[in-house]
């Protein structure tokens, strides 16, 4: 081998080593990135909103979340004692809430009592004072919470807590349990704190382990008991689990069908070693530079990457076929000389192809064509510095088969030159444009995340019985100081009314129903003082103790030195499930999310909170929908650009010829998106994209046929088809939609492509 | 916490069902439906130089709920059930709380029906039952579990043939007896009564 090949081979170690440098903690499986919101592109402008977005998810994704039980209470209860003390035992969880110490429910009411002449109110007319107080005095309410007739005499303050969102759930403590009675038996609420975050492999084998480990206890003690379970924990590690049995499938398959074909054609192990190099090197230099440059690897560039396989393997196919045909007459140098333009120009549009992949600033896009786009230079490379080096004998002639691609060749040539055929793909042309009116697109985000059945069924199951909130979408209320956050939260809330009454709605959890804003604790305040000497007259009136009045006059007036603030309200222990509700200072002042409960429309949210200022809602998955829906558009616009380009390219060496070179990829594409539109499919940025690929791949096969037009060049055509369309026919097996339609898309253009390449022998360069 | 009702209505209930040691004293009262009564109430508080009295009359339908309908010392009927909280003013004026906005109601209503249907051991999340007598004089005492305490020291309960009287004691010291008279097991629901407990 020269020293250029070694220079090479080189470089190739420099660049393991310094990918391997950025495995630190966790090694391999440390260095898969599982959470998949880290993939998708910041959507926000504000960057509060993404910080938003990241303590949501945080919050939601740092717990495991179970319901045990499922029958009588009795039995139920001692299985989820059971299974909470299991789960503490293993020492997995940073902690485990199952068995509550006894809560002070005097703790709220306690809370709020020095406040009571602060909180906001329904105000009425003097002369309905003494009907409110008879009214609150025979209720069969009774006195409800808070201070009791003495001091709360028209019930406000008890409004106030009674209306506070604390029990959004529906399930109460029992025996220091948080139990829920379904009418399909009794469930008990426990929630595991992980000891660090859920993406981290480390915290998700031992806490898989521990859970596991508890469950198999819980199925020996209890066997009827069910178990249903939520949190980021599992989501995360159902898609790594997904994600790798994928592409273990994909790169096995592919592994065994390249060497299956290596050993048919070529019969070498010599070849089969070689080639294994150029897709070795692909992978070393595709999985290091992507370490370089992201430091991570999405699950998604693990499946995907996987397909790389096939095509690292293209350049050497063609090299080792041009081999094969020459005979006896094989001198490697020369050989790679004649084949230069036409692997330059394939290497170009194919890289050029997997560039357009990388325009969207999509992180997990541009994982992607990064990791091709580096595997298929390496390989590409190897093909180039090394190979010629390694193989200087001619390799044994293989006459009968080159016959048998001569027939092929004429055979399958002739076909090309008779009217029927070219007829036949006019009329297949038309009829599979024809079908793209029924073409429909979708950009929703839910094909590129899409987690397994199971899971999303039970927390679906689970976030029913529990009333648990678990939507990523929220509203994002900011101001210049905590008052007019907290103002603007108030308006907000009135516009969400009329939901909430409607049912549209479940809820809407606000820092501000805890903590009113500064403006409303003062005219709660200002009204109760223009009250009080009615209220004094109506008390006496309704047999209340003189002192009564007395005391209620005293409250009053020191209830304005201590205005209810957000701080305070922090302090308190039944804060503690509302606390990510509030940003604090920002980059723009002081923010807070507002979370609304239930299914409700984003739009129909939107709307409502439509002119509030400082209020916006902020949806996750709807903003990156719209993002790929955007660069679905500017794809389509880069696909039709590409293909202009290659075309000018193309007439430049070929002329009227360069029909024929770019209408086989052209009608691949357009069977494919016939066939997305034949089976209701819906386009998306991915369907495009595979169809730029499918353009850089159909273009190589037809210049390859028509530079060099011999039955070896079929063979290597037909080889890298092949391989090709396998590594990424398998991807259609994903359970990842996005990849699927990915897969699909190109296996079918690859095929079509290859099939019509035979238009492309007739064409001669000028 | 609506605890006062809830427990009047768990009273109720218990009435119109079995006490845990009465047997089946009330089994003749397990077929009705629909119970209508009077009540008359007194509340004793001190912050008040005198008792409060109010009275009504009461409907109990099994599965759909109690209307409540005070008419001294003034008009108003609360309807509780499962959907929620309805007050309605003689004048006609509806004020819902949907179980959606007034979580505590809702369950209130839940766990009313499965004391309705019999479910006894709903009322032991919130209490002590404890029960005494014959089925011809019997009483029911609830003492508060923690998640009560704040709000009730005890309830007591009693009755023959039907639930007669209910005792609250509250925190504070407040006492609210209610007495029930005129009991009718007979008498279906009428149409406004239907369709008051429909809430719609």
């Amino acid at each position: 081998m020269r020293i250029r090949g070694w220079l090479w081979v080189l470089c190739l170690a420099v660049l393991a080593a310094a990918g391997g440098l950025r495995l630190t903690r966790g090694g391999w499986r440390g260095a898969v990135q599982t959470d998949l919101l880290a993939m998708l592109p910041d959507t926000e402008q504000n960057p509060v909103a993404e910080a938003g977005i990241r303590v949501l998810s945080q919050a939601a994704g740092d717990r495991a979340i179970f319901l045990v039980g499922g029958g009588e209470p009795g039995p139920a209860k001692a299985a989820g004692r059971a299974f909470a003390e299991a789960l503490d035992r293993t020492g997995a969880f940073r902690q485990v809430l199952g068995v509550l110490p006894p809560l002070d429910p005097g703790l709220v009411t306690g809370f709020y009592a020095p406040y009571r002449f602060r909180l906001p109110f329904e105000p009425r007319p003097p002369a309905l004072l003494r009907t409110a107080l008879a009214t609150r005095l025979a209720s069969p309410m009774g006195s409800g919470p808070g201070s009791g007739p003495a001091e709360d005499p028209l019930g406000d303050e008890a409004a106030f807590l009674e209306n506070l969102p604390l029990n959004s759930l529906h399930v109460v403590q029992e025996d220091g349990l948080l139990t829920l009675r379904t009418s399909g038996g009794c469930y008990i609420l426990v929630t595991a704190a992980l000891r660090g975050s859920a993406f981290d492999p480390e915290v998700q084998r031992s806490s898989l382990g521990a859970i596991a480990a508890a469950e198999g206890r819980l199925a020996a003690a209890f066997p009827g008991s069910r178990l249903l379970r939520t949190g980021g924990v599992f989501f995360a590690a159902d898609a790594r689990e997904r994600a790798e049995w994928e592409a273990g499938l994909i790169s096995w398959g592919s592994l065994a069908a390249i060497v299956a074909l290596f050993l048919l054609v070529f019969r070498s192990v010599r070849h089969l070693l070689l080639g294994m190099a150029c897709i070795g090197a692909g992978l070393v230099a595709a999985t290091a530079v992507t370490l370089l440059v992201f430091g991570r690897l999405y699950l998604l560039t693990l499946v995907c990457g996987a397909s790389l396989l096939g095509v690292a393997v293209d350049y050497p196919f063609l090299y080792f076929a041009n081999q094969l045909g020459a005979g006896a007459a094989w001198e490697a140098r020369a050989a790679l000389r004649r084949l230069l333009p036409a692997l330059l120009l394939g290497v170009t549009t194919t890289l050029l192809g997997y560039a357009t992949l990388g325009v969207a600033p999509f992180p997990g896009l541009r994982q992607m064509a990064v990791f091709s786009m580096a595997g298929l230079t390496a390989s590409f490379l190897t093909v180039f510095l090394v190979l010629p080096d390694l193989l200087g004998r001619p390799s044994p002639p293989r006459p009968a088969l080159m016959a048998r691609l001569e027939r092929l060749l004429d055979g399958w040539g002739g076909w090309a030159r008779r009217p029927a055929f070219t007829r036949l793909l006019v009329l297949g042309a038309v009829l599979m444009g024809a079908s793209l009116v029924r073409l429909r697109v979708d950009d929703d985000v839910r094909g590129l995340i899409q987690p397994s059945g199971r899971l999303r069924a039970e927390e679906r199951r689970l976030r029913e019985l529990t009333g648990l909130s678990g939507s990523g979408r929220f509203f994002l209320v900011e101001g210049g100081d905590e008052g007019q956050v907290l103002a603007r939260e108030e308006a907000l809330r009135a516009r969400l009314a009329p939901l909430v009454g409607s049912g549209a709605l479940d809820g809407v959890q606000a820092v501000s129903s805890f903590v009113p804003s500064p403006a409303a604790q003062d005219l709660a305040l200002a009204r109760h003082r223009e009250e009080a000497g009615p209220l004094a007259a109506a008390l006496a009136a309704e047999g209340f103790r003189p002192a009564v009045a007395g005391r209620l006059e005293a409250g009053l007036q020191a209830a304005g030195a201590h205005p209810l603030t957000v701080d305070a309200w922090l302090r308190t222990p039944f804060a503690t499930p509302f606390r990510m509700l509030w940003l604090g200072t920002t980059a723009h002042g002081q923010g807070s999310l507002v979370l609304p409960l239930g299914e409700c429309p984003s739009p129909v949210l939107a709307e409502a909170a439509q002119g509030l200022p400082g209020v916006r809602l902020v949806d996750k998955a709807l903003s990156v929908s719209a993002l790929l829906g955007h660069y679905r558009r500017l794809a389509n616009g880069a696909l039709a650009l590409a293909v202009l380009l290659v075309g000018l390219l193309l007439v430049r060496r070929y002329r009227w010829g360069s029909v024929a070179i770019l209408g086989p990829p052209l009608l691949g594409m357009l069977a494919a998106l016939a066939v997305l539109a034949l089976a209701g499919s819906p386009l998306t940025l991915f369907n495009t994209i595979a169809l730029v690929l499918v353009l850089g791949f159909g273009v190589d096969y037809t210049v390859f046929l028509a530079e060099v037009r011999t039955p070896s060049t079929l063979l290597g055509v037909l080889l890298a088809g092949f391989a090709t369309l396998l590594s990424y026919g398998l991807l259609a097996f994903s359970g990842t939609p996005a990849l699927r339609g990915f897969g699909l898309t190109l296996g079918l253009g690859v095929l079509v492509s290859i099939l019509l390449s035979n238009v492309a022998l007739e064409v001669r360069a000028k | 916490m609506n605890s006062l009702s809830f427990l009047l209505l768990a009273g109720l209930a218990l009435g119109a069902r079995e006490a845990p040691s009465a047997g089946s004293l009330t089994a003749h009262l397990k077929e009705a439906a629909v119970v209508h009564a009077d009540f008359s109430q007194v509340r004793t508080l001190a912050a008040l130089s005198r008792p409060v009295k109010a009275s009504g009359s009461l409907v109990l339908a099994r599965d759909l709920g109690v209307i409540w309908e005070l008419r001294r010392p003034v008009a108003l009927t609360y309807v509780m059930g499962p959907r929620g909280l309805l007050v309605v003013t003689p004048e006609g004026r509806r004020d819902r709380r949907s179980a959606r906005e007034a979580p505590m109601v809702a369950q209130l209503g839940q766990v009313f029906q499965s004391l309705v249907q019999g479910d006894l051991k709903g009322l032991e999340a919130w209490f002590t039952v404890t029960g005494r007598g014959t089925p011809q004089h019997w009483e029911v005492t609830l003492l508060p579990r923690p998640q009560a305490a704040a709000f009730l020291k005890r309830v007591e309960l009693s009755g023959g043939l039907a639930i007669q009287r209910i005792r609250l004691e509250e925190a504070g010291g407040d006492l609210m007896d209610l007495t029930f008279e005129r009991t009718r097991l007979d008498a279906p629901l009428t149409e406004a009564e239907t369709r008051l407990l429909a809430q719609d």
